[in-house]
């Protein structure tokens, strides 16, 4: 017993000793944006490794802050780039790497200050725009939107807006130029300017060349064409006094120099940002693979799922979707996976949600679909168009083709598919493909191997477009969809008029199909009283998202639509009916069990209270 | 073996039993939506019809404990009135609480306390406010309660055993209820329906602990999540129950028990000193106030306003049922381990012991869970949503050393999982040799092959919901006979203390003191 009590003192004194705060820890320091948060990270897991005593990251607001701190002894060391280093101190930036090191190495030494090895990559500001919005303007360069800019918007972080010599202000007196607006975000929601950028909501944003949503979203940077934005190559700050004191610390961080270039970098963010993963998960991962670090220490985070069809993996609603689902699902990592048969996924638990066309919920194996309830609309993202394309040289009508090509079996193109031959009456056979994406349906029509091919896809869609660039596909009208009952036996689908000109070759307007695109969710199961739990019990589906998780999602997803009213929604969505007055007594017969369970009790308190017999 | 079998008992109960669980796991494989529709539509309709009288009898149980410990009756033990305890209290402690709860414990540890934070009832989720709300419902349905129910149940039966030498049997307060034949009658109908609801109780339980650790097993170590695996557990389980049982209460039972408890304890250590410790411990103390401010309301409250009938059905209730479901054969095995201790003691070790662990255990596990969303990096909450077992495994991920919680963790849902057979087989080869103290092994050898038996069937089936309908059915005609067991109780119970009625002047001036006895 004594021996027990030992340990457990031993344990709490253990504890106590680990919250308290020693000398000897060092302090490291991040800029609260998802790069320099990966840098520090990646600093503390080195000197961590070094047996050296490390504090986790703390975050600052803007680099002013962070700066003084260091110098304060707040904090040891941050990660910082020189560029930036060379303007706190009121130095001209320059765009030659080397000089700017020196310069800067040079310059803090008097503050006590030691900029360690650079890391390899420089991250350099820029402006970045849609490119289809780059386009329309015809802007390339920063000198082309000095015309334009009053009637732009432009998205910023406000660390750049307090930046002395490469922020804001000298950036507009450089280039002569006055935004129309400028809308401020946050640094530590720096990735919100590039949703306005894609919401439409600004025009113009700040960002950085290593940001992994520029590639993402294939955004432009436009080019610096007066060179004002200086050369930011990334490396350790540290107090010199710090250094002097842990001499394994210099060689740890230096452990870093040379070994991550933009592209890597670049990747890094993308993980943290876009897939919304712990930055020290993703600093820890990054080591170990450049086997700094002990591979064991790779931690693993569980990731949530979206099954989704070939499709829509890709393009602007992916893009809405995930960001959605990474602002609602914080800490997880996000997956938007195209698998065949999306549905089946949520229900099997390999997934949490779906992106899927409304098809999805019904059953269209019998003439007459009905739609099945095992799965629920959680939120609405957008719209998707049925795209019958076909060779230029076949005939203009679908009942002309003798084969269809659709996407594997349980995806949209291949229910859409067999809806259009069974609601339009066609002869053409469904040939589906194993592999649904756009380009594998066009090609099977290239290629001859189809006739035709169903592909719904958001209008408009990139892929579609490229499978029309080469010229030899056109799209086929679906007309006299309304004649007959298919209105009322394909509830989900909605005619459609397609404008011209939103394919290359398309001259015309277009009837077609139209479907909403929805996240589906495993629906409650609501036949049982009885719940799942219970002290020996194990839940045996999928719960459905909750309440605060639906409404979150709707919220986080830029201009999302009711959930079209054909569709089982979640119970946070449904509109509340007024009920009806209720009966004076709703079920007799539980007022009868009732009155046999209150006489039942009442024999059991006469049984209680009556004399004894013997 | 052959001492034990020539003492092999059959008599009506164990003949009509068999017959009759038999019969049912037939209807169960072969026909396994019928099974279900029936007894599930049974307690569905039971459940949500007159959900007002399970939350009130069972509330009544735990004031019923109250009164029994603090009231006139504190004094009175479970045995001659000079009797030693039969087993340590530590041991005591530890083998009731491995036998009552299951490997729920482990795996509603994190997920129940988030499930009521994010969303509780009657109110928005996600607040500080609906943290400590959740901490309470957790406690609600894990507490007081749950342990009131087995204390009842397993009073009765050490009264009449050991204060009145009477056989450890389900019939045998209601035998002293009625006279004569009816009470034979009612008696045997009694005893064959505990053994039914102990048999496909455990059976039930065993099946979806069996899936809970194979899936357990697969989030761990990444095993197959096969019916083949499920088999083999079942088949180790067995091995391991019948080796515990049949070496009896003094030996497997107790040793299992006390390893279980250990490892529970670890378990709770590890993520208590690992994880964010004053945190926890605030939680815990907080919650402690929060419980016993609001023991009352919530002993009480339904949803009549609200409309979330559901709500209570679904949680509240379908605890509450879980536990009754348990009772015939806790009741008995914990009266069998309970023999010398005064009935103050034993509600004190039965329920206020277990009661007070079980809070430090949700508030440490659902604290830490509290903890990551709230000021950690997040992530658990929606894991909770999709599936418990897995927020188990994804919750110890986030602790040092989280290879040892996992095999901890699956050891600990096994243990509990033998530790509930165990005592069940033991019982129920007590219930079918007239309240045998020490049952011959031929009997729970019989009963160990039954339960496994079905056991495995269910698991064939692969529907949780078989073992679901099995689990619980017989909760609610127990609940009668648990009803007429205390109403016999009490009766007894009277002749206890003769009362002793004292002029008041003779004990001089203090009226308040003056009823006492003198020591």
């Amino acid at each position: 017993m004594i021996g027990r009590l030992a340990v457990l003192l031993a344990m709490v004194a253990l504890a106590i000793a680990g919250c308290d705060r020693r000398e000897d820890e060092i302090r490291i320091g991040a800029k609260n944006f998802a790069e320099s948060r990966i840098l520090a990270e990646m600093m503390a897991a080195l000197a961590t490794e070094q047996g050296l005593r490390v504090t986790a990251v703390a975050d600052y607001p803007t680099t002013q802050v962070i700066l003084e701190a260091l110098k304060l002894g707040e904090i040891d060391a941050y990660p910082d780039y020189n560029g930036t280093g060379l303007v706190m101190v009121g130095q001209n930036p320059t765009s030659d790497g080397d000089e700017a090191m020196a310069r800067v190495r040079a310059l803090y030494e008097p503050l006590g200050l030691t900029w360690l090895e650079r890391i390899g990559f420089a991250n350099d500001y820029a402006l970045v725009m849609r490119a289809e919005r780059a386009a329309e303007l015809g802007i390339e360069t920063i000198s082309d939107l000095v015309r334009r800019a009053p009637q732009l918007t432009l998205a910023v972080e406000d660390d750049f807006t307090t930046r002395p010599l490469d922020g804001l202000d000298p950036l507009s007196a450089r280039y002569g130029m006055e935004f129309g607006e400028v809308e401020v975000v946050p640094l530590d929601e720096r990735g919100r300017v590039y949703d306005m950028l894609i919401d439409g909501e600004a025009d113009v944003a700040e960002g950085y060349t290593t940001d992994g949503q520029i590639a993402d979203y294939g955004l432009v940077v436009l080019e610096d064409d007066l060179q004002f934005f200086p050369v930011y190559q990334a490396a350790p700050l540290v107090r010199s006094e710090t250094l002097a004191r842990h001499p394994g610390l210099a060689t740890a961080l230096n452990a870093l120099a040379g070994k991550i270039d933009a592209e890597t970098m670049r990747e890094l963010n993308r993980r943290a940002e876009i897939e919304g993963r712990p930055a020290r998960a993703v600093a820890r991962d990054a080591l170990a693979r450049m086997g700094l670090i002990e591979a064991g220490a790779v931690e693993a985070v569980d990731p949530l799922v979206i099954a989704t069809d070939a499709p829509f993996s890709g393009g602007a609603l992916a893009a809405t979707t995930l960001r959605a689902a990474r602002a609602v699902f914080s800490g997880r990592d996000i997956q938007l996976t195209a698998m065949p048969g999306p549905t089946r996924a949520v229900l099997a638990g390999d997934a949490r949600l779906a992106l899927v066309g409304a098809d999805a919920f019904f059953d269209l194996s019998t003439p007459a679909p009905s739609r099945s309830d095992d799965l629920e609309a959680v939120a609405a993202v957008g719209e998707a168009t049925v795209h019958v394309i076909a060779a230029r040289s076949n005939p203009d009508a679908l009942d002309g083709l003798g084969t269809l090509a659709v996407g594997p079996e349980g995806s949209s193109s291949a229910r859409i598919g067999a809806a259009l031959v069974s609601g339009l009456g066609l002869s053409a056979e469904l040939v589906p493909l194993p592999e649904g994406g756009v380009a594998a349906l066009a090609e099977a029509v290239t290629g001859g191997a189809a006739d035709g091919a169903v592909i719904v896809a958001p209008a408009g869609d990139n892929a579609v477009a490229a499978a029309f660039a080469g010229g030899d596909l056109k799209l086929l009208p679906v007309a006299g969809w309304k004649e007959g009952a298919n209105l009322v036996r394909f509830p989900f689908l909605r005619e459609a008029r397609l404008p011209s000109g939103v394919y290359p070759a398309q001259f015309g307007a277009l009837d077609t199909l139209r479907l909403q695109l929805v996240l589906a969710g495993p629906a409650p199961q609501e036949e049982d009283a009885i719940g799942e739990q219970g002290p020996s019990s194990i839940a045996t589906r999928e719960l459905a998202l909750s309440d605060t998780a639906v409404t979150a999602l709707n919220a986080a997803i830029p201009g999302a639509p009711r959930v079209d009213p054909a569709l089982p929604q979640a119970a946070a969505l449904a509109p509340e009916l007024p009920s009806p007055p209720a009966p004076m007594n709703p079920a007799p017969d539980i007022s009868v069990l009732s009155v046999a369970l209150v006489v039942f009790l009442m024999w059991l308190v006469w049984l209680y209270m009556r004399p004894r017999y013997r | 073996m052959a001492t034990s079998a020539a003492r092999f008992t059959v008599n009506t109960v164990f003949v009509v039993s068999m017959v009759a669980s038999g019969a049912i796991g037939i209807w169960g494989l072969i026909d396994p939506d019928s099974m279900t529709g029936t007894m599930l539509g049974f307690t569905n309709y039971m459940l949500t019809g007159v959900s007002w009288a399970w939350l009130f009898i069972c509330s009544g149980f735990l004031f019923l404990s109250i009164f029994m410990a603090f009231g006139p009756y504190g004094h009175v033990r479970l045995g001659r009135d000079d009797e030693e305890p039969e087993f340590s209290t530590v041991s005591w402690i530890a083998m009731l609480f491995a036998g009552g709860m299951g490997s729920g414990l482990l795996l509603w540890g994190p997920a129940e306390p988030m499930y009521h934070w994010i969303q509780p009832p009657g109110m928005e989720g996600g607040t500080p406010e609906a943290a400590r709300r959740a901490l309470v419902i957790t406690n609600l349905h894990w507490g007081f309660h749950a342990w009131a129910i087995y204390a009842v149940c397993a009073l009765v039966i050490a009264y009449f055993t050991f204060r009145r030498d009477q056989p450890s049997m389900i019939s045998t307060p209601i035998r002293a209820l009625f006279s004569g034949r009816t009470g034979e009658g009612v008696g045997q109908v009694a005893d064959i329906l505990a053994v039914l609801s102990v048999v496909f109780g455990l059976a039930g339980s065993l099946a979806m602990g069996s899936l809970a650790v194979r899936s357990g097993m697969f989030y761990a170590f990444g095993t197959d999540e096969s019916v083949q695996t499920a088999l083999i557990i079942l088949a180790v389980l067995f091995v391991c129950y019948m080796l515990s049982a049949t070496t009896g209460v003094d030996k497997g039972i107790k040793i299992l028990s006390n390893i279980n408890m250990v490892i529970a304890i670890a378990i709770m250590l590890l993520v208590l000193f690992a994880g964010p410790t004053r945190f926890l411990l605030e939680t815990f103390i907080d919650s402690i106030g929060n419980y016993f401010s609001s023991l009352f309301t919530v002993s009480f409250r339904l949803f009549p306003f609200e409309d979330l009938g559901g709500w209570s059905a679904g949680w509240t209730l379908t605890y509450l049922i879980w536990w009754i479901a348990w009772g015939p054969f806790i009741g008995i095995f914990v009266a069998r381990i309970s023999r010398g201790r005064t009935i103050r003691e034993f509600c004190m070790g039965v329920i206020f012991v277990p009661t007070l662990f079980s809070m430090l255990w949700f508030a440490t596990f659902g604290g830490a869970g509290f903890y990551i969303e709230m000021f950690g990096g997040g992530g658990l909450k929606e894991i909770v949503f999709e599936d418990a077992t897995k927020a188990l495994f994804a919750f110890l991920e986030y602790f040092p050393g989280a290879i040892v919680l996992n095999v901890l963790a699956v050891l600990l849902m096994f243990i509990f999982l033998v530790t509930s057979a165990d005592s069940g087989v033991f019982v129920l080869a007590m219930m079918t040799t007239n309240g045998d103290l020490n049952p011959p092994a031929a009997q729970k050898w019989v009963w160990g092959v039954l339960i496994a038996a079905l056991t495995a069937g269910t698991l064939l089936s692969e529907s949780v919901t078989v073992a679901k309908a099995m689990a619980i059915t017989g909760a609610i005609p127990f609940t009668a006979i648990v009803l007429m067991q205390i109403v016999a109780f009490l009766r007894e119970i009277r002749s206890e203390v003769p009362p002793r009625v004292r002029p008041i002047e003779a004990r001089g001036t203090t009226v308040g003191r003056a009823r006492r006895a003198p020591r």
